[in-house]
Parts: structure tokens; C-alpha cells; sequence
């Protein structure tokens, strides 16, 4: 079988709404400002990233960008990218009721309907955390596939939802706790893996209210890092899709500006691979494994 | 201090309930129980308490990012202070309506 490794770019422009929703920014004016530096800046050099390979990307873009950042997102939308959908003001979706996810929800199909003449197909959840609503949310709004759950990395799969676990309480006797993990049930959703470790923001974003936060990792680690991953996908799989999910907060940035260029080169230096939007990946995905029922496997047969 | 770690220990606070010698130290189950009571008292704030597992610390977090690294009780409400959109209030009428008689179990 040839070689068939799909690259993707997945943007998140967080900004101003990252640091208002998850990034514990909303009493720091300096904070606002570096959300402020990925609309205004970040952005546009990323899109001069992209023009300069003639590399797709998708952007999912918070309400909040899109209403802040106007003149970004048409550059955006005239560049031909993709925009998928990725909160209001980045709100962690388990922490919202399931009518405030469905107003953001809405409210955000209508802004990216209006800038780019189409509704969304692909969602981000914030944090990458889906709540109990998300799923039907996302199937009643016509989402076909999501790029937020991590059954798996570079083979995209089908989403599985309502799986229960048991939490352990210490007051309680032992018996009550030790039961396994019961699956729920696979939905019409394609998934393009959600993965912490092809994300730039962890390492490499500095958040002062985050007892953890990273920030200060050398990007040529980072490239190294994914290189690897790379490495590893392109040797063990003749089929998979190697998405990043990186912001211009960060990626905005010169040294990561530069490290992406590397890694662009790295990956054409290779047979077999291509750039598509997470769209043309999920949507491939289709043809190579139909939807298995919500009983099937979530998983492609002979995926690694 | 801690001479292993150069860790201070955590003042005391009167609302400590778990202020015998055995549990001083804050041993799994007390320690268990403590987030746990922490969490229930919090919520109504908006706020979480998790607990990393080690040393004296927990960690008070609100829903939009922002998290404080907290050793001790004076601690803990001090962060919860910093970190509530609403003061926290012993007397708090929503406070009390979300207590229950068996979270103390």
C-alpha cells in the first residue's frame, strides 16, 4: 500500500477569549494584550506561513475572535482557509449548563456562517473537554466531525460518547469503587485525535495564574518532540493523519515561527505526504471506514 | 521547615477540624477527607479543590483558569478569597443550603 500521511494545521486563535475563559487572564491588562498580539499580529504571520508553503489550514476561531479580530478573519476567509468552531470566550464546556453551551454553540455556527458564507463542519472543544451535551449539540448543528476527544492519536476514529467510570470514595467500603470503566456508544462523528503532546500552547505559553504553567521550552525541543512523532507515525502506519493544534498566541512568535518552517521542510522531505484541512482529513476518513454503528468500533481495522 | 524539601509548615487555622497529632501530618485518610469537605464548601463559590497527592499543598482553582497553590487552611482561604468572584462568608446563606449534615461523614 503507497504511503498516505495527511498533515493538517489546526489554528486555534484563542486570544482575548482564551484568557478570558481558560487562561485566568480577565484582571490583567497584559494578559488581554497578548490576546490582543494573537489577532492582531500572530494571525496574519501565520497566514504568511502558510502562503509562503501553500500549506491548508483550519482555524478554529472563538466568537470572541471573530468579533474582535474582523479584519484577521477576512484575511483568514480570503486566504481559503478553513474556519471551524471552538467556543465563545473559550469556556470549558463541562463547566457551562447545557443551555449556556447551546447559546454559545449557536451564537458561534451564526458568526462563522456570516464571515465565511458557511457554517462550520468541525469543532474544537475549549480545553478539550466535551460535557454530557456536546455531542447531540454538535450533531443538531451539523457538525460532521470534532477534533477533541483522545480515544486515539493519528488515526482518526469515530466518536464514542457516554462512557461512566466510578470515582473512588474513601468513605465508602472498597466494593463500591472497584468497577471497570463501561464504554457508551459510538456516534456518527468523525474525530480527528485530540493531543496534548502535538499542541504547542502547554510548552510554550507562559500563564501566570497556572501553578504548572510551562512557556519557557526551547521550540527546537518542541520540533524535536514532533519529529519523533512523526518518525514514529511514518514508519508504523502506511494511513494517518499527523494534525498539530497550535494558536498564534504562541506560534505567532518568531522562534516558533521558524521552528514551524523547519518542520514544514522536514515533512516535505518526505514520499506519501500531503496538506489537507481537518475537513478533506475527516471526510477521507468516511470513505476508508464507514460509520460502524453505535455498537461498532470506533477504531479503523488494523489501525496501530 | 521540612529539611528534606525546605518546605514551611502550614500555619493552623481555626477551622481545622482534623487537629489531632495522628493527623497533623495529614495522613490519606484525613487528608482525603479534607479535600473532600473543602470541595463541598467551595463549590458554591465557584470553586474546586484538587489535591496533587504530595506534600502539604492543594491546589483552589476557579472555572476560568486561574489556580492558587495552597498549604494549609489559612491558605486555602486566603486563595479562595483571591479567586471568588463573591466573599467568602462563614454565615453565606447559599453556603449553608449547600451543606449537608452527612458531608461531614
Amino acid at each position: 500500500m503507497p504511503k498516505d500521511i495527511k498533515c493538517v494545521f489546526g489554528v486555534d486563535v484563542d486570544a482575548v477569549g482564551g484568557w478570558l475563559g481558560s487562561y485566568g487572564g480577565e484582571d490583567s491588562p497584559s494578559d488581554i494584550q497578548r490576546g490582543m498580539f494573537s489577532g492582531d499580529i500572530g494571525t496574519p504571520r501565520m497566514l504568511r506561513l502558510f502562503q509562503k508553503y501553500g500549506v491548508p489550514a483550519t482555524w478554529f476561531i472563538p466568537g470572541h475572535s471573530i468579533e474582535t479580530f474582523p479584519d484577521s478573519v477576512k484575511q483568514i476567509v480570503d486566504a481559503g482557509h478553513e474556519i471551524g468552531a471552538h467556543g465563545y470566550s473559550h469556556e470549558n464546556p463541562v463547566a457551562m449548563t447545557a443551555k449556556q453551551e447551546e447559546d454559545v454553540l449557536s451564537r458561534c455556527v451564526e458568526l462563522i456562517e456570516k464571515v465565511s458564507g458557511q457554517a462550520p463542519r468541525g469543532y474544537v472543544a475549549p480545553w478539550w473537554e466535551m460535557s454530557n451535551a456536546t455531542a447531540s449539540l454538535l450533531q443538531k448543528y451539523g457538525f460532521t466531525y470534532d477534533h477533541s476527544q483522545g480515544f486515539h492519536d493519528f488515526t482518526p476514529f469515530y466518536a464514542r460518547v457516554g462512557d461512566t467510570w466510578t470515582k473512588i470514595d474513601y468513605t465508602q467500603e472498597a466494593s463500591t469503587w472497584m468497577k471497570p470503566l463501561e464504554r457508551g456508544e459510538v456516534i456518527d462523528l468523525v474525530e480527528i485525535g485530540a493531543n496534548w503532546y502535538m499542541d504547542d500552547l502547554p510548552p510554550m505559553m507562559f500563564i501566570k495564574k497556572a501553578p504548572n504553567s510551562g512557556g519557557w521550552v526551547n521550540p527546537r525541543d518542541v520540533e524535536q518532540w514532533w519529529k519523533d512523532e512523526f518518525d514514529w507515525v511514518y514508519r508504523e502506519q502506511d494511513y494517518g493523519v499527523y494534525a498539530f493544534t497550535i494558536h498564534p498566541d504562541v506560534s505567532g512568535r518568531p522562534q516558533v515561527l521558524l521552528m514551524l518552517e523547519r518542520m514544514i521542510e522536514y515533512i516535505n522531505g518526505h514520499e506519501g505526504v500531503s496538506w489537507v484541512t481537518m475537513e478533506d482529513a475527516a471526510n477521507d476518513f468516511r470513505k476508508r471506514y464507514a460509520f460502524p454503528g453505535s455498537q461498532g468500533s470506533p477504531f479503523m481495522p488494523g489501525s496501530v | 521547615m521540612c529539611v528534606l524539601c525546605y518546605e514551611l509548615a502550614p500555619d493552623d487555622h481555626w477551622s481545622d477540624g482534623v487537629s489531632d497529632d495522628a493527623a497533623r501530618t495529614l495522613p490519606g485518610r484525613a487528608r482525603y477527607r479534607r479535600t473532600r469537605l473543602l470541595s463541598v464548601v467551595l463549590a458554591p463559590y465557584g470553586l474546586t479543590v484538587s489535591d496533587p497527592g504530595s506534600g502539604p499543598q492543594c491546589v483552589v482553582a476557579d472555572r476560568k483558569g486561574a489556580a492558587v497553590v495552597a498549604a494549609g487552611l489559612p491558605a486555602v482561604w486566603r486563595a479562595a478569597d483571591e479567586l471568588s468572584p463573591r466573599r467568602l462568608d462563614v454565615l453565606d446563606p447559599t453556603l449553608l443550603a449547600a451543606l449537608s449534615p452527612d458531608v461531614a461523614e
